[in-house]
């Protein structure tokens, strides 16, 4: 179905999620899972079960009972042990909703509870699931010589939001082929995991994406245990089975510390970083949280002498459905606003004290660096467009002299300032190793199909591609179409995420519609053309974790986020936030403001809400700022037409630009979010007292 | 229990248990879809539809209160000309996301637009602050809302001229 009309039939109620694909004599699968956090289990009695009912455990499974995550393993179903509350433990199926849950609450299983680990604070030794430790320059000597040092402890929040749409599979068999609809972000990854499970070949699964799936979170893992639940669950039963499973995207606490050296002229020349992060109970393969935080814990910054320690905590806590900017916005948060905090308790104006940080030292040999040229422009601009350096010295002077009586009904005003990037695909071991591809097929009417497996939730990626591709062929874009939910159909493209989409099958898309352009002479139709390469033929892989500076790849935003406070409740409202974005060439404008004013509420929700979940509506009036975005473009030339895909970049930006700008507002350096008239309440008590 | 209403515009008749919800009764008795299953609580706002013309959560009406309504759901009002305009905006301003809540925004719209033919940019926001939507900004949608009453006003006077 061509672009065009699959939008119209989504406006007219016709789209078909996961959920609402209805197979005739479906049955309905029923997942039993751990009520504890940590121990053991043995199931003691199961009541019988009327004909057509099943109940299955780990050792039904036909093949292997290992979920395949990078540099860990977790299983189906739990054998034994319990790593996590919610750890799927057996299965249930059969022809009536209701009758299976009578029949669940009869399962009589016992637990051995034995004492979970349910944060980093509670984290010991055998808990590290991985670390690593960064060394550079004399660190030691820096401290011991430097004129002041500050440092201080930051922490990011809980967060959980409700998935609107149920995560839901349903798998049947047709001669002994299996045909699994589900809604996985990474169709071959499922299907290989659910042929491994099922002791069957690879060819003789299908797994369909259906026309449209809700964008929330890593979606991967969950949907990948759900299609083999319901996929063992119709081999056994020999009917259609369908499962859903409500859940919601996470993101655990961390604690970022920051101990940094200053000179006289206080300016940072050494830094201690010590990093936890949450795994949850596993491992998940991608996104590769613990690499992309390291990566971003400097921030755009360089320093010559340094020292992190970085730890990956593996606590018993659901390890799936976690957001995807998960790692780095952990890092941003404590490195943006360390950065602006020594620069208020300095004197000096964040966007001096970071600019200076920004790498020094020119390439051997003189070579060009396009990357820190971008950085200092785009944060020269996003300045220069908030006014930045008059507001906030405004903001500093009168904060800090005494307030005449009619002045304390006045709102608190504060203005801060953060700088961040995006695009880590060249970190992730599996991307460098595994080719991925894209097929294109070309008509004699002019009718192109794009046949691609980066299956997406919504059409942001299919209407790039499209206009990719109809302006190096002179199509219309709204004519062209797309085979991109099926294995058996699609060729595998990879994971969907949206920067390595855009840029790596992006790329290929473009490489295939100059191989069409130069067979199109000779007038043979239809023409079909496949482009595939791993990601390390077009990223430059060889950077050292801790300096982001030399990525060209990278996607780059500064981003300046102005204030007030009510004086009476504390309310803190978002006035105006300004962004420049450096993402390539910038091919569909209009679309991307969409996708950025999405990130920034989403970036607000997070840092404003006390309890996210059932409150991520629409934000309310007073969180919706004035949103002023400008690009800065500089064609990547990795990237299809120059394009470098934005991603979760601009959430990133808001937490740490936000709780600068209202620590400035009340004149109290605060490091944790998120932040509700009762945390600032509470400040200011103390700063009182 | 034997229940009578009329469902997009058209009488039906059901045998239901009372309490079966709208929306279990519109996606599993008459399969219609576009009325989607979020929280089935009444958070959401996924599964609006109208009854006797008035925006409701259909997982919060139970079968019983159903006799003698009229009951529209997305794919009935698809069919009407107040559609068209809402599907003109919604393409031209291009915020359709994932989809998931898209028929339930275009309901709310005509819910809003029938009680307010010109609502300012504050009242807009004022009536979509609670649906749940991850995928799209708020500013699109109410620059969308804005063009529907301007395409509305301008049939209006066509017609009059």
């Amino acid at each position: 179905m061509a672009l065009q009309e699959e939008m119209i039939q989504t406006l007219k109620g016709h789209s078909k999620f996961a959920s609402d694909i209805k197979i005739k004599n479906c049955y309905y699968g029923h997942i039993i899972t751990s009520p504890i956090h940590k121990g053991t289990f043995s199931i003691k009695k199961v009541p019988e079960l009327p004909h057509g009912y099943y109940f299955i455990t780990s050792k039904d499974i036909p093949g292997i009972n290992k979920l395949s995550l990078y540099l860990d393993n977790m299983p189906f179903l739990a054998e034994k042990e319990i790593h996590f509350e919610g750890e799927p433990l057996c299965l249930i199926c059969g022809p009536l909703k209701e009758e299976l849950e009578r029949l669940a609450g009869q399962i009589h299983i016992e637990y051995q509870e034995e004492t979970p680990c349910l944060s980093i604070n509670e984290a010991s030794e055998i808990n590290i699931l991985q670390k690593e430790y960064i060394h550079k320059g004399d660190v030691a000597q820096t401290f011991m010589k430097c004129a002041k040092i500050i440092e201080n402890e930051y922490k990011t929040n809980f967060e959980e939001y409700q998935f609107i749409e149920p995560q839901t599979a349903i798998a049947y068999w047709e001669n002994k082929k299996l045909t699994v609809y589900c809604t996985t972000k990474n169709l071959f990854y499922t299907r290989n995991n659910i042929a491994e499970f099922l002791n069957i070949s690879k060819n003789h699964a299908n797994v369909i994406v259906p026309d449209f799936v809700q964008d929330q979170g890593e979606k991967q893992i969950l949907p990948t245990l759900i299609a083999s639940y319901a996929a063992l669950l119709s081999y056994v039963a020999k009917k259609p089975v369908t499962i859903s499973y409500n859940n919601t995207v996470k993101r655990y606490p961390s604690i970022i510390r920051h101990k940094t050296a200053l000179d006289e002229n206080h300016l940072p020349i050494g830094a201690k970083i010590e990093f936890y992060i949450d795994a949850g109970a596993f491992n998940i393969a991608y996104p590769n949280i613990f690499k992309r935080a390291l990566f971003s814990l400097c921030g755009a910054y360089e320093l010559d002498n340094l020292e992190i320690n970085a730890y990956y905590i593996r606590t018993n806590k659901i390890p799936f459905t976690r957001f995807l900017n998960t790692g780095p916005l952990e890092a941003f948060f404590a490195i943006e606003l360390h950065t602006s905090n020594i620069a208020r308790i300095c004197e000096l104006d964040p966007y001096t004290l970071k600019n200076s940080l920004l790498q020094r030292t020119p390439k051997k040999n003189n070579e060009k660096i396009n990357s820190t040229e971008s950085i200092r422009e785009i944060l020269t601009d996003v300045i220069k467009r908030a006014d930045f350096l008059r507001k906030y010295a405004a903001y500093e002077a009168f904060l800090k002299r005494k307030k005449q009586p009619d002045e304390f009904n006045l709102p608190m005003r504060g203005i801060g300032i953060s700088l961040c990037f995006f695009g880590f695909d060249f970190l992730d071991e599996l991307l460098k190793t595994t080719k991925y591809s894209i097929k294109l097929s070309l008509h004699k009417n002019n009718n192109l199909t794009i046949y691609t497996s980066a299956v997406e939730s919504d059409q942001s990626l299919k209407q790039l591609f499209a206009t990719i591709a109809s302006r190096l062929l002179g199509l219309n874009a709204a004519k062209i179409s797309f085979v991109s939910q099926n294995t058996q159909n699609a060729p595998d493209s990879g994971p969907l995420t949206e920067t390595r989409v855009i840029t790596h099958i992006g790329k290929l898309l473009e490489q295939g519609c100059y191989s069409i352009l130069a067979k199109k002479k000779k007038g043979i139709f239809p023409i079909t053309i496949k482009k595939a390469s791993s990601i390390s033929s077009t990223q430059d892989t060889k950077v050292k974790i801790y300096d982001s500076t030399y990525c060209d790849s990278l996607t780059w935003c500064a981003a300046v986020i102005e204030i007030e406070i009510e004086p009476v409740t504390l309310e803190i409202i978002c006035k105006n936030f300004w962004l420049t974005i450096e993402a390539g060439t910038i091919l569909e404008p209009e679309k991307i403001r969409i996708q950025v004013e999405k990130e920034i509420l989403s970036g607000i929700r997070s840092v404003s809400f006390k309890q996210a979940f059932k409150d991520h509506k629409y934000t309310p009036k007073q969180n919706l700022p004035l949103i002023s975005l400008n690009f800065l473009e500089k064609p990547y030339k990795h990237g299809p037409l120059g394009a470098k895909g934005i991603g979760e970049l601009p959430s990133l930006c808001v937490a740490p630009a936000y709780v600068a700008a209202v620590s400035q507002a009340i004149g109290i350096n605060i490091t944790k979010f998120p932040l509700v008239p009762e945390n600032i309440e509470e400040y200011l008590a103390k700063n009182e007292d | 229990m034997k229940i009578n209403f009329i469902l997009n515009g058209k009488e039906t008749h059901i045998d239901s248990a009372p309490l079966k919800s709208l929306l279990t009764i519109i996606r599993e008795d008459f399969g219609l879809t576009g009325t989607k299953y979020g929280c089935a609580h009444g958070e959401c706002n996924s599964c609006l539809v109208f009854v006797n013309d008035m925006l409701v959560n259909s997982c919060l009406i139970p079968a019983f209160r159903l006799a003698g309504t009229r009951v529209t759901t997305i794919e009935g009002f698809s069919q009407s000309k107040e559609f068209q305009t809402i599907e003109k905006a919604f393409l031209k301003i291009n915020i359709i996301g994932c989809g998931f809540c898209t028929p339930s925004l275009i309901l709310a719209t005509e819910a809003l637009l029938s009680n307010k033919p010109h609502p300012t940019r504050e009242e807009i926001i004022e009536s979509l602050s609670s649906f749940f939507c991850l995928c799209s900004g708020y500013h699109q949608v109410v620059d969308a809302i804005q063009y529907i009453t301007e395409l509305r006003s301008k049939k209006k006077s066509e017609k009059k001229s």
